[in-house]
């Protein structure tokens, strides 16, 4: 009976391992934390490449020094911090599953208790040798016993809380993949519209040679080519938040009948995915 | 009753608005030479507010968007809340395993009649009772 027990509480624990809830909470958190790091804001694009601030580029005074109206951005500035809300929503709760899947912080080591034990047993019970051998078989034993129920514990409320929040993690993400993808996207596609009508248009019909017809050419190009990798940034966070949100799903529910096999090998190769996506947008903010 | 724009035809109408100021755009750029001074005054003041509106619409969006998901990312707060409480009652599950295991470093200190192993073992548990 206690053998079965015993058996049982090992099969648990191996069937049903954190680890990789673990493995994918932590790299959906610093995933979701680089694309706020990445990315631009609304307010920097606002500050940046609003008509106001674009005319001064086209500005003759003497050290361009004619007045222009400042732009206040309110709405940029609301757009970024409920922005900001959603990610670090996102982000604490990748974290928390993190924490809870985490083994370091609940693995109890039987070491100290069997050493203890090991000490006290000659002195009550002369007669039972113990030898390392056993010793070391109790201790493994013990970790086990006592980590097992834990492992199970934590696995089953990991489980039950993806599960109850999988479809309200699923609309959050689609909510973030939007403003990323149509609000910042398209707030990008506006600053490109303000630089050819305010500063291409402007300087090309003044350039009075083609050396500053070509000038002015390469100046828009270079414009260009900073926006573009703006989007990039942009498509990669997308593609990266569509994997966490497959991920977790896959997680919470797994792929019947393939079972947890797939889903580990699944999220292996996904967290692989994730790691590479996070490494691109460092190197395009280089 | 007003109908009112969703967030998905707010961005298409703010899209719309990018391709007229582009088409303006075009149209400055090809016929520049033909424009007079009041003319070209009056496009780049057209081009500004298009550029303005466009702006502020896209930004805008954000706004509509957390409305609709303002309940969603409530439940997904509540859900990180759960397991931060959960986590709180794990680490107290694995004090208590500490604390067998110190209570039985005690007991071999006490059968050893080593004092000093018995009041650091007493000092450890109070410790870590102190701590859950």
């Amino acid at each position: 009976m206690k053998k079965a027990l015993i058996a049982g509480l090992v099969f648990f624990g191996s069937c049903k391992s954190t680890e990789s809830i673990n493995r994918f909470a932590k790299s959906a958190s610093t995933g979701t934390a680089e694309i706020s790091r990445s990315t631009l804001d609304f307010s920097q694009i606002c500050r940046l490449y609003d008509p106001t601030v674009l005319k001064k580029m086209t500005d003759t005074t003497l050290y361009a020094k004619s007045v222009h109206p400042a732009s206040h951005c309110p709405e940029f500035k609301m757009a970024d911090s409920l922005t900001k809300l959603i990610n670090q929503t996102l982000v604490n709760y990748f974290s928390m599953l993190g924490s809870v899947s985490d083994k370091k912080l609940l693995a109890y080591d039987a070491k100290d208790m069997v050493n203890a034990l090991a000490d006290i047993q000659p002195q009550v019970y002369p007669s039972l040798s113990l030898t390392d051998e056993k010793i070391s078989a109790v201790k493994g034993l013990l970790n086990t016993i006592l980590n097992e129920p834990l492992k199970w514990y934590r696995n089953k409320k990991l489980i039950s809380v993806m599960r109850q929040n999988d479809s309200v993690l699923d609309r959050v993400v689609t909510a973030y993949s939007f403003i990323l993808d149509s609000a910042l996207s398209g707030e990008i596609n506006q600053a490109k519209e303000n630089y050819r009508s305010f500063v291409y248009a402007t300087l090309y019909e003044w350039s009075a040679t083609p050396v500053e017809k070509a000038m002015v050419n390469q100046l828009y190009n270079q414009f260009m080519l900073s926006m573009n990798d703006e989007q990039v940034k942009i498509h990669k966070a997308i593609l990266m938040l569509k994997i966490i949100q497959k991920d977790h799903h896959l997680l919470a529910y797994g792929k019947p009948p393939d079972g947890f096999a797939y889903t580990e090998s699944e999220i292996s190769q996904d967290i692989v995915l994730i790691n590479k996506i996070i490494s691109e947008l460092i190197q395009l903010i280089k | 009753m007003a109908e009112t724009l969703n967030a998905h035809q707010l961005m298409q109408l703010a899209q719309c608005m990018t391709r007229m100021q582009s088409d303006i755009t075009d149209y400055e750029l090809h016929h520049y030479g033909e424009l007079n001074l009041a003319q070209k005054r009056s496009l780049e003041e057209t081009l500004t507010q298009v550029a303005a509106v466009a702006g502020r619409m896209y930004a805008y969006s954000v706004q509509l968007v957390f409305e609709d998901t303002d309940t969603q990312l409530q439940q997904l707060q509540q859900a990180t809340d759960q397991l931060r409480k959960f986590l709180k009652t794990a680490v107290k599950i694995q004090q208590v395993l500490d604390i067998v295991s110190a209570i039985t470093s005690l007991a071999d200190a006490i059968i050893s009649h080593d004092v000093e192993g018995i009041s650091e073992g007493i000092d450890g548990i109070i410790q870590m009772v102190g701590n859950t």
